[in-house]
């Protein structure tokens, strides 16, 4: 009896989200990765770190399924815990970049006149340059290492942020709600926080999970040009900077990495496209 | 259309001048005594008292911006501490082959990508539409480092096809540009698709067909002139993207270019290099979104009167 009435009710919610296949195998890969990170230390009983000069270099095996890296320690372990690095790279970079993009984008938009075109245009300014050489601008004056290197990525992020909430708030501010609230006497911090931002954030979430990809994307790359998280440390970018060094002899040390970059960033690509989907149905099945 | 011309180059200089203006404050926070940071490492007293003065440390800020400022408009971007040539020279000799790069990059990327996205849009729902978008999707979200090193092994290590290294032939331009060109390739194939979609179920594309105009007619002339607006976008916006891709695909072939010079000045903390390569690539960035600007408002009338 009571399998036959929850039935019906799941059925519709199923067969909704089948309706999103993007959405679906998007929250299921990073849902992987997030777990791979997580327990990385239940899932193998190797030291990311320890050396083992005996076993260098070894290609993949029962005993060791992505092989070992010139220092002997397991690839797989390694790739794993990198997924812990990427995690992190990710939360705190996008983090970052809401915390300064999201208040200035909604003061452009809520404010216009000066205060918007001020804005707009430091924005515009940022929006110049492309991404990896303002980092490496910014990573070559803060120094090299994986703190700097996330303020860095957020920099570039920012304009984005500010551009696409500064939109949303034109549209929202003129919306019946933030009159009423404005009219019962709410702060204007209160409208634009409470409000605005609250209403604008389907489209945000979009956003910030399509630049999470870019983030581990831009992470690698400045790591494999060694401006960013430095060896020993097992980041994918790091790894395969390592691992060139040994192409066509040991091509599986810059192998592995790669795919995991690709897994996650193809997870974070899709749940982003799907939640687009999902949230505004004009771009259902058509990117 | 000259009041929206004159009003987009008139922002170009304002533009520019803010952003030196960042570069060049940013290079003047470096931690510790700028002269000393920019003489280098191994530098002696004299030759820090002589960086002090050249750089104007002693002067007030502003001041010592309008003497970067104008020595920049002449050409002068300062001294390289590792090549010991001026930075002009040093960033003539890497610019042709930046610009060789991009340019094979780009034309793979828009040859790839424009007729896949056509193709997947006439055949909506096929396989190859299928097919087309999954590996759209795989070309949007993988390291393009990666696929430079992977195609590295293969063609050069393994089957001894092409050139390991360097940019001596031809033959060293094919994977360098693919590479870096699958990115733009993968993007552009997915706007080309979206974009056709969303025109080839219009009025006008109807009565096209109803004059019983050749499919071509219809796709070509018809349907992607009005798909274009969104294309030229995206392929602009991507630029600045391609050279940031460049730095890294120029460091994995040892390329002599813009993305290399910049990457060694960085570990040889050329500061005078780094400042020279930026504001060199925002230049290009910003020229070529101008370029953009005026050929959208070009293909539609619509945007210059908004």
């Amino acid at each position: 009896m009571t399998r036959a009435a929850t039935k019906p009710s799941q059925q519709p919610r199923r067969r909704k989200l089948l309706r999103y296949p993007n959405l679906v195998i998007g929250a299921v890969i990073t849902l992987a990765v997030v777990l791979m990170g997580l327990a990385a230390p239940l899932l193998t009983s190797y030291d990311p770190y320890l050396q083992n000069l005996g076993d260098s270099l070894q290609l993949p095996s029962a005993a060791h399924l992505f092989g070992t890296d010139e220092f002997g320690r397991d690839l797989l372990t390694r790739v794993l815990y990198g997924a812990r690095i990427s995690l992190l790279e990710v939360t705190l970079s996008v983090s970052l970049a809401l915390a300064i993009g999201l208040p200035l984008g909604v003061v452009a938009g809520y404010f216009g006149g000066v205060v918007d075109q001020t804005i707009t245009w430091c924005a515009d300014i940022l929006y110049a340059f492309p991404g990896i050489v303002l980092a490496i601008l910014i990573v070559s004056i803060l120094g090299t290492n994986l703190i700097n290197m996330l303020i860095a990525i957020s920099v570039f992020s920012i304009p984005g942020y500010i551009r696409l909430t500064r939109s949303l708030t034109l549209a929202l501010k003129e919306l019946q709600y933030t009159e009423a609230a404005l009219s019962l006497g709410a702060s204007v911090p209160r409208i634009m926080f409470l409000h605005i931002l609250r209403n604008a954030l389907a489209p945000i979430l979009v956003q910030a999970t399509l630049t999470a990809g870019e983030v581990i994307l831009s992470a690698a790359g400045l790591s494999f040009l060694g401006l960013g998280v430095q060896p020993p440390a097992a980041e994918w970018g790091a790894m395969m900077s390592e691992g060139r060094n040994y192409l066509g002899i040991a091509t599986h040390l810059s192998l592995f990495p790669g795919l995991a970059i690709t897994f996650t960033v193809l997870g974070l690509n899709l749940l982003g496209d799907g939640l687009r989907d999902r949230l505004d149905p004009r771009f259902r099945g058509r990117l | 259309m000259f009041t929206y011309l004159f009003r987009k180059v008139a922002m170009l200089p304002i533009m520019l001048l803010a952003v030196s203006l960042l570069i060049f404050s940013a290079v003047r926070l470096l931690p510790g005594d700028p002269a000393r940071v920019m003489a280098g490492p191994q530098a002696t007293q004299e030759a820090v008292n002589d960086m002090h003065e050249r750089l104007g440390l002693g002067r007030p800020f502003i001041v010592q911006y309008q003497v970067f400022l104008s020595s920049a408009l002449r050409g002068d971007l300062g001294e390289s501490l590792h090549s010991k040539l001026p930075v002009t020279q040093d960033i003539a000799e890497r610019l042709p082959y930046t610009a060789g790069l991009a340019l094979t990059s780009y034309l793979f990327a828009m040859l790839v990508g424009l007729s896949t996205g056509i193709f997947a849009a006439i055949y909506r729902g096929t396989w190859f539409d299928h097919l087309a978008m999954i590996i759209a999707i795989l070309g949007a979200s993988v390291a393009n480092f990666w696929l430079a090193l992977m195609a590295l092994t293969l063609f050069s290590v393994q089957l001894g096809w092409l050139p390991l290294l360097g940019a001596d032939s031809w033959k060293s331009y094919i994977l360098p540009s693919v590479t870096l060109g699958v990115l733009p390739a993968a993007l552009i194939a997915r706007m080309t698709r979206a974009s056709m979609l969303e025109n080839l179920h219009q009025d006008f594309v109807r009565t096209a067909r109803a004059k019983g105009l050749s499919s071509g007619a219809v796709y070509l002339r018809h349907t992607l002139r009005n798909a274009l607006i969104p294309i030229v976008t995206i392929v602009g916006l991507n630029f600045g993207g391609l050279l940031g891709g460049a730095v890294i695909t120029e460091t994995v072939f040892n390329w002599p270019g813009l993305g290399r010079l910049l990457v060694d000045a960085v570990r040889f903390r050329d500061y005078a290099v780094i400042q020279g390569v930026t504001l060199l690539t925002v230049v290009i960035v910003v020229s070529i979104n101008l370029l953009v600007d005026v050929l959208l408002s070009a293909i539609d009338p619509r945007i210059r009167f908004e």
